[in-house]
Formats: C-alpha cells, structure tokens, sequence
C-alpha cells in the first residue's frame, strides 16, 4: 500500500514530523521515498495496535472548531414532529402518551425513555415556566438516537408539573439527542425563543406543525452567533 | 509559516557581498537569516543519512572581533528580523554540530578551498556534499552581490527538476517575481514535457503565475544559455536521469554552473517540501 | 516517472522490507569481518614498528620517541585527517545516541594509523579505543551505504565495536557484552544477534589471519576461601587506582589545555615525559600486553616496591599519554595497571602472611584486570567476561564478581559516571535509549505545536471577544495586530472572568487592555527541555510559540505528555517486549 506522508500523519493522528522523523529512525514499518511511503497495511495496523495508536488510512481531519449551528432547532423539530392532543392526568401518564406518538423511537425501547424521562422529572422538575416543559433524559447519549429530535407536545388539558412558577404545563417540548453536547446546543436555542413574549403568545395558539416549522425558522435565522445577543 | 535560511558569515568583503545576497534573499522571501559566526575551523552537519564535515577555508576565521559587528552592521541596515547561531552541541570540543533544519542554506561555490580558487565550473566538494544530503535548496551565490528580479528555472523532466519547478512556483507565489521556464528540448517534444507538468498538477499553477516557458529546440545548451536574463536567479535540480544519478551532478547542472554567472538555487534530491 | 524501489538501497527490498533481521545478520556479518581486520592490521602494525624501533631502545636518546610519535600522530590527526581533537570511544557513544551513529567515513581509518604512531613508538595507551572507532565508523558507513534508518545503522556501530573487541582479545562474548553495554546501552533482542554474530566473525578473522597468536593463554587455578576473602581487599585497591587514573588523566588533560602551544608540541612534551620514565621504567611503555602475559605466567621478575611503583609509574605515562594529546584508548592501560595492583597485593599477602597456601599470582593479576574495567568503564560484565573468556574456566567466577561488583560501586562513589561518558555527563549529553532525556531530545517544539487557537486583535471591543470565547474551545487567545501581524500578547480567561458576564464593561473594554503583554514565549528552535524547564520554574501549563514575532501556535503541557507517551512506547517497545 502507498500513501504519502501527510496522509499516513493524517491516519495515526500525528504530527508529520514525527513521522518523517520515525521512518528517519527506523521505529515505524514504512520505506520512504520522497514524500511516498510504501508498507503493508497489516504491518502498520499491527505495529500501530501495539503501540496505543490507531491506524485509520481514510481519517478525516478533525475540524478546528465545532460549530455551534451545527443543528438547527427547526431540522431536529422536523425529526420529533409536533402532536396535538395529548392526554394525561399526570406528569408520568403525559409522557407515557407523548412517548407512544414518537415515531423516531422504536417501540421496544419507548418504556425504556419513559422510565428515563420520570426519572429525570423526580430530580427537578423540568417545567420551565410560562405553561412551557422541556422533559429529556439526563443521559441522552444511552438512548442510541441518531439525530436530534425535539417534539413538541400540546398537552389537552393543561397538568400541575411543579413548576419554577407554579403554573400549569400546557406545551411539552421533549428532547432527545445523540450527545450531552447536541442536547447542550438544543436546549440553548431552544430557550432562546423559550424567552421571546411573542413566542409564547404564539404557543398558546397551539399552531400546527406547518405554522410552528415556519415560525421556527423565522426565528432561527437570525440566531447566527455574532447577532444572537440581547441587550 | 516561519523560514529560516543558514548563512556562515565570513568577515572579508568576499563574505560580505555573499552576505548581501543572503539578506536580498531573506528579504524577498520574508525569511530569517540565522548567522553563524564561526568559532572553529570546521564542524559537523548531521543529515538524515550522512554526516559531512566542513572544514571552513581560513578566511572564515578573519578578525573574529569584528565579525559580529560586520554582520550586525549589515543586518540592521537591511532591517532584517534575525538570529546569531550559536552551536549546542559538539561531537568533540572543537567540532560543533549544526543542525540541518533549516529551510535555506547559503554557500558561496566552497568553503574550504582557497577563495582564489572560486569561479565558474567550480564548486567545492564540501558543498556539492550538501546539495547531496541536504533537505533545504542551497543557494550559491554570484562572486559580486546581484539583486535578481525574474526567476528562471531548469526544467528537464526529471524528478529533481519537478522539485526545482515547484520550488520556483513557491518563491515566484511568495515574492511576485515573474518566473521564467527553460527547457532544452532533447529527444521529446513540448507536449511530453507539458504532460509532466499536468501529471503533476503544476499546470494550472504554472498558468496563473503567467509563467514564459522557453523551449530550446536547436543549438547546443551552452549556447542557448545566453537566453537566460542576467538578472535572473536561477533555480535547477542537481541530478538529471542518469544511472548514477546521486552519485554525481548533472551534465545539465555542471554546465550551467559553468556558463551562468547568476545567483543559482540549487535542489537536491532530498528536497521534499511540497508547493 | 521512475521507479521509486532503488537496485542500491536494499533496505527498500522487499524481502527486507517488514524483516530486516536477515539483511542485518549479512551486514553484521561484514562489518565484524572488516573491523576484525582493522584490528589484526593495527596489531601487526605495532608489531612491526616495535621490532623496527626495538635496536634503538637502547640509545641515550630513546626517551625522545614517544615525542616523536606523538607529535607525529597529533599532527596526523589534526592537520591532514582534520578529525578534531579525538575521543575514541565517546565520540562513538555520542553519535550512537544522539545521531543514529552516523560517523564520517574519515574516522574508520585515521585513528588506526595516528595511535599506531603514539604505541608504536612507546606512548602509554591502548589500541582497542582507536579499532573500536574505526569498527563502529566501518560499521555505520557500510550502512549509510545500504541506505539503512538509524536502528539498523545504531546496530551496525554495535556490530563495529564488538567485532574489534573480540578480535583483539579473542573473546566474542566480551566484545557482545561490550557492545552492548558500553557503546548502546540498550539490551534489545533485535540487536543482540548481528552483534553476536559479528562478534564471532571477528574473533575468526583474527584467528584466521595471524592464527591462534592470542595475547592472553587459558590458565587454569586453583582457588580456596581464602583467596575469595582477600579479593574484597583487592577491589579497593583497584577501586583507588582506577580513581587515580580517571583523575590524573582528567587533571593534565585540562592542564594541557592551558599551555598556549600547537597541539603537537603538547603531546611531544607528554611523549618525552613518558619516554623519560621509559627510560627507567620500560615496563610503562606502549600498549603493556608482553607485560601482562608475564605477569599471568609468573615470570615477573621484579620485586613489590618494584611493582607498586610500576602501577604509579603506569598511571602517570597513560595520563601524561592521553591527556597531552596522544592519540589511544584506556583499554589496555586499565589492564596493565590492574595486572599490576593484583600483582602488588598478591605479593604483599604473600609477604604478609608467607604461611597461607595462596592461589598463583596470575589469578590476582587476572582479577586485578577486571577491577580495574569494572570500576574505569563502569562496565562490570565486560570485565566479568573479559576475564572468564581470557582465563576459560569456571573457577574464577566468583572471585571475579565480588571483585567487579565492590570496585564498580566503590568508584560510582567517587566518580558517578564511567570514563567514557564523564564528559557527555558533564554537556548533559548521555541520551541513552529508553531515558527521560532521550525521549525529550527526539520532541521537537515544531511537533507539539497546537494550531486550535483563534487569534484576536488588540482593537476589538470585549462585546466581539465574548463572541470569540463562544466558539473557541480552549481558554486563551493570541493577541496580533491587525496590520502587521506581530504577536502581542496572550488573553488569559481566568483573567478576565469577571468581566466577561458584565454587560457594562462590553462596549468600553478594548481586548488590548485584558491582554497580558509580558507573557513568556518559546521559539521554534527551543530545546523541549528547556521549554519544560521554564514552565515548571513558572508554573505554566501553556506557553505560547513566537517566531520573527508571529504568533505560530501554543505548547501545552497535556499535548507534551501525550506526545511523549507516545514517543516513550515507539522508542522503549522493543526493550519490553
């Protein structure tokens, strides 16, 4: 196999003078001419498993900075999808009906996020105030949801949810992500537009999702990092 | 990123004009001249597979109360950011290591023969020895300090002139320098020597630098070389293709350095550095 | 394009290419030949000069030739070969592990002729160092030629030194353990066998061209408890003698250096001293092996106030030798002044205590040889082996241990490294494979420069900072100015926490005013050393990279100790496997 310096630098994830300076010294199975390596795949995986390094011949370059657009709010609502009508007497019998209309979620493993949802209501409740719940897993990463989904919930009548100003929850928004850092970046731009008047005004319209997706977006747009401040 | 080129200051108005040319290199290129100002009489470069030993000429020595404020003199004048090189390690007392990381290193045509001895065909072993090992393009310098305002590279197909080529795209990028490409045609025709380039991926780099490719077609090199501008730095691979190709220079290289009189940057077959 | 696979550079095969033991065993093979006959042709060389030379020992004027040869030899040395003032033996552990082992060709030759001038003509040294050289010279230019990497090459200077060993004392296994020990310092698998078999095919070299002519016979001994109890006053005496040469030669060597005259007439003035003491000592003269063999043999004629002059006598030719300038090795020195201690005590117990059966002379002359290795060269198992091979028998093994063990440790007190690494001690240069120091020279800055940092210019307001602070994922950022570039300083968060979640402060605080300004920095060209150093005496855990006053990217210790763990596991695998 042949790959160019950089390259095999880029697959075990070192500097490139390291590796010239290996390949110099004899400490790594490569023959160098010029900027071509020449080795055996097998060789290199083997040397590299018994020294704590990983050979991955197709690494991508890791990314400078993670962006913190990566996800928009409106993409992940589009995953979770928007239900009307949702029924309960309490906080446990809501999620269990809000779960059941999850489509992202299989159904063997939808008691399994209900138990974690009740689970994460017992430590705090997650009722935001203003008639708004934002219930989630506390660890998202254990679900195995492949992208982030936000659903939200209008509830039929509105529950006690032991919120921070003891109103009634009548808009759940549950959400699920594939990382603590994903559920991080929703829950920020979430309660963003969680604290916009106008916002709320327009939840308590209960809109359908068409109207919601729209709203959303409009709202997003506007929420690139530099113009997200508030005076 | 940060380029340094390796100068041995030698405290005589010889080693001041090679300076001078050092530092319009340095200056055109935006690099750092590292200045040695020798303490002893040889020292030791280790390269990737050989060691070479340069035993300096006793000129290198002259007045070494001097030398610095010479070479300081020089340097503020040209308002150039720089550095002394001091060695750090020394393979016995009195033999100094100098490292070979240097990005550029300028030689005149020897340093350890007489300097009466210097001039055109001739270039000292010592120095051909690291054109040999070294990593960095070394600049040999005219007898008499010659600003150059074009680039002229030898381009004969071979591995080493792709690296000169690439070299001359890098210096005429960074400095604005119009580049000219010679080329004595032999035995192919035009077409193989663009599908080289293309093979490479220097065709398109070669357009928009607007570069002027001469193709001698008749005459003998030699001949020929009163093209290349006397103002020209001149850029070449050390080897050409013969068989014992790393063993001694070029036909190309030996005439070239014997008919030219330019400032000549020259490439050896272990330069690497990408475009 | 050509092809890249190259007819010259085997090491590119590919049967070589995942396995490089076959080709390392061929090349060992060639260079223990090469460096076994270095070591026949210094050897019969010195033969030749000695007999040539032998009618004017006599003269009034003999005192004269040390002189000469040593002027000669210096003047070899420095003037046509231009080697530099020559270590020997260090200079090969210094390429060894700073280099790789790269060696000039220059030096597989020269000092063979150059000490053969100074022995020859009768200087006090010995000639393993010079053919250990040019072995280990022989041996990394054989691979520079087959175009091999630095492990390879490092082993092919191992296969140098012990092929010359072996063939001068005939004794493979000494010059392995030599190799080894002394010259790379690393016990790998991988190298113990083409240094094994050059090792042999050195000592058949030597046998095969001048025979089985070996300097020192079998001998066989008797030895009794008592024997074994009086060896542990024996190495304290060799302990001091080998204390004594260490100093005296380290004293006149920086003597020497003081005198403001050419080289060569410094070691003139060193050879016509030693010649002077020649005069009424021969015995100190040249490299010392007829001696020995008399000594082993019984045939030493003169008395014990004789011998323990000679051992002074011999100390002070070997320093006057080496430190004037000569060109040589300690190796047979340290033989003949330990031959001479063991003979001096061995007499004195007899004088002593006549009654007590003692073992024979050569048996303390023997184990007076391996104090004195043990506690010169700090290399205890050379001695050990040296000795068990020299004397074939079983027998003095444990005399021989007690011996080496008590004078290896009594000199480490004293004098805390071996002969040939004092001075490499003292530059901080013993890089020694598998150590601290090794793996921190290999770092380079260049390598564990970070480049994640965003760069902030000193004009922006603390409003477009936090902006910044949002997006960056480390906790500081480079200030450079806007136009030109140069690097400023470096924003710290934890200095400016309390700002950062004021809204006030966000429209009136300009990012130059939070930026600390007299933040230390590292150039690309530093030693990491150096750069961990700094850190530590300021207790830093980032420092910034500033050449030609741009700002290149942070040094960080947590990337510096995965960077090193990393290069610890590739650089010591092998010693663990």
């Amino acid at each position: 196999m042949k790959l160019s310096i950089d390259q095999i630098a880029q697959a075990l994830d070192l500097p490139q003078g390291k590796i010239e300076r290996w390949i110099r010294q004899g400490r790594i199975p490569l023959v160098r001419h010029d900027t071509i390596c020449t080795f055996d795949q097998q060789t290199l995986e083997r040397w590299a498993l018994q020294h704590d390094l990983k050979f991955h011949p197709h690494r991508k370059p890791q990314p400078e900075c993670m962006q913190a657009d990566d996800i928009s709010l409106t993409a992940a609502l589009r995953n979770g999808g928007v239900h009307h009508g949702v029924s309960g007497e309490d906080t446990d019998a809501v999620f269990q009906a809000a779960v059941e209309r999850l489509a992202i979620i299989p159904a063997l493993s939808k008691p399994h996020l209900v138990q974690k949802l009740i689970e994460r209501e017992a430590l705090t409740s997650t009722g935001i105030g203003k008639g708004v719940a934002i219930p989630h897993p506390r660890e998202p990463e254990s679900l195995g949801v492949e992208s982030p989904a936000v659903a939200a919930c209008f509830l039929e009548a509105p529950i006690d949810f032991n919120a921070l100003d003891s109103r009634p929850v009548s808009v759940m928004f549950i959400l699920l992500s594939p990382s603590v850092q994903m559920h991080l970046q929703l829950l920020s731009r979430l309660s963003y537009c969680l604290r916009q008047e106008t916002f709320i005004a327009f939840l308590d319209r209960k809109p359908d999702e068409t109207a919601l997706l729209a709203q959303l977006s409009q709202m997003e747009s506007p929420c690139e990092p530099s113009d997200r401040r508030q005076p | 990123m940060y380029t340094q080129l390796f100068h041995i200051f030698r405290n005589t108005p010889l080693g001041r004009e090679t300076f001078l040319q050092s530092l319009y290199f340095c200056k055109q290129m935006g690099a750092t001249p590292v200045v040695y100002i020798p303490q002893h009489i040889k020292f030791l470069m280790y390269f990737d597979n050989d060691v070479v030993q340069i035993d300096l000429d006793d000129s290198y020595l002259t007045d070494p109360a001097t030398a610095e404020a010479h070479a300081r003199e020089m340097l503020d004048h040209h308002e150039l950011q720089h550095k002394f090189f001091a060695p750090k390690n020394f393979t016995a007392s009195t033999l100094p290591d100098i490292p070979t990381n240097f990005d550029f290193m300028c030689c005149p045509r020897s340093v350890s023969d007489l300097s009466s001895k210097i001039g055109l065909g001739y270039i000292g072993p010592r120095v051909r020895r690291i054109v040999t090992s070294a990593r960095f393009p070394v600049l040999v310098t005219s007898p008499v300090f010659k600003p150059w305002t074009r680039l002229a590279v030898f381009f004969g197909g071979s591995a080493n002139a792709l690296n000169a080529l690439k070299l001359g795209l890098r210096i005429a990028r960074e400095t604005g320098t119009p580049l000219d490409i010679f080329t004595q045609a032999e035995k192919r025709s035009r077409k193989d020597y663009e599908a080289i380039i293309r093979d490479h991926h220097l065709a398109e780099e070669v357009k928009q630098l607007d570069a002027r490719w001469v193709f001698f077609e008749k005459g003998s090199f030699e001949t020929n070389l009163y093209e290349v501008p006397h103002d020209a730095l001149v850029i070449l691979g050390a080897f050409g293709h013969g068989l014992i190709r790393n063993l001694v220079f070029g036909s190309k290289m030996e005439k070239i350095q014997s008919t030219v009189s330019n400032n000549l940057l020259i490439v050896g077959p272990h330069y690497t550095a990408g475009l | 394009m050509r092809s890249p696979i190259s007819w010259r550079l085997p090491a590119s095969w590919y049967v070589f290419r995942s396995d490089d033991r076959l080709l390392l065993i061929i090349a060992g093979a060639m260079v223990g030949v090469c460096s076994g006959v270095a070591a026949v042709a210094l050897n019969q060389a010195l033969v030749a000069v000695l007999g040539w030379l032998r009618p004017y020992r006599t003269e009034a004027w003999a005192f004269l030739l040390p002189a000469l040869g040593a002027a000669l030899s210096s003047l070899f040395l420095n003037k046509i070969m231009r080697e530099g003032a020559g270590h020997g033996v260090p200079e090969v552990i210094y390429s060894v592990s700073r280099y790789g082992g790269l060696m000039r060709f220059r030096s597989s030759f020269s000092r063979l002729i150059s000490s053969c001038l100074t022995i020859g003509s009768g200087g006090s040294a010995g000639p393993e160092a010079p053919i250990v050289m040019s072995g280990s010279a022989i041996g990394s230019n054989i691979a520079r030629v087959l175009g091999l990497n630095d492990r390879q090459r490092v082993a092919l200077v191992g296969c140098g030194a012990a092929g010359a060993i072996s063939a001068i004392f005939n004794a493979p296994i000494a010059g392995l353990i030599f190799a080894m020990e002394v010259i790379l310092g690393e016990w790998a698998a991988s190298n113990l066998i083409p240094i094994a078999i050059a090792a042999v095919a050195g000592t058949e070299i030597s046998h095969l061209l001048q025979g089985k002519q070996i300097p020192f016979s079998h001998h066989h001994f008797e030895i009794g408890s008592i024997d074994v109890m009086a060896c542990i006053g024996l190495a304290v005496f060799t302990a001091l003698a080998s204390i004594l040469l260490t100093r005296s030669i380290r004293t006149i060597h920086h003597k020497a250096d003081g005198i403001r005259l050419p080289a060569w007439l410094r070691a003139a003035g060193g050879g016509c001293t030693v010649g002077l003491i020649g005069l009424y000592l021969p015995v100190v003269l040249g490299e010392g092996y007829h001696a020995i063999r008399e000594m082993m043999e019984g045939q030493f004629a003169p008395g014990l106030g004789l011998v323990c002059i000679a051992v002074l006598a011999k100390i002070l030719a070997t320093a006057l030798t080496l430190g004037s300038g000569g060109s040589g090795g300690i190796f047979a020195p340290c033989l003949v002044i330990g031959s001479f201690t063991g003979l001096a005590y061995h007499r004195a117990l007899v004088y002593l205590w006549p009654g007590v059966d003692w073992v024979q002379e050569g048996c303390f002359v023997l184990l007076g040889m391996a104090g004195l290795i043990s506690g010169i060269l700090q290399a205890p198992l050379t001695g050990i082996f040296l000795i068990i091979e020299i004397t074939g028998g079983y027998e003095v093994i444990l005399p021989l241990l007690i011996v080496s063990a008590i004078s290896t440790s009594l000199c480490h007190y004293f004098e805390p490294a071996s002969f040939y690494l004092k001075d490499l001690v003292e530059k901080g240069q013993v890089l020694r494979p598998g150590t601290d120091a090794r793996v921190l020279a290999d770092l380079e800055v260049r390598e564990l420069l970070e480049t994640d940092c965003i760069t902030v210019h000193p004009d922006m307001l603390l409003r477009d900072f936090v902006d910044i602070v949002k997006q960056s994922r480390r906790n500081l950022f480079p200030v450079e100015d806007r136009q030109t570039r140069q690097f400023q300083g470096v924003i710290y968060m934890d200095d400016i926490r309390p700002y950062l979640f004021d809204p006030l402060m966000y429209d009136t605080v300009l990012v130059g005013q939070l930026m600390n300004a007299r933040v230390a920095t590292v150039s690309p060209d530093d030693d990491v050393v150096d750069v961990l150093e700094r850190m530590d005496a300021d207790r830093l855990f980032n420092m910034p990279v500033v050449a030609n006053h741009r700002f290149l990217g942070m040094i960080s210790k947590s990337t510096l100790l995965d960077q090193y763990r990393k290069e610890l596991m590739v650089q010591t695998y092998h010693l663990n496997r």
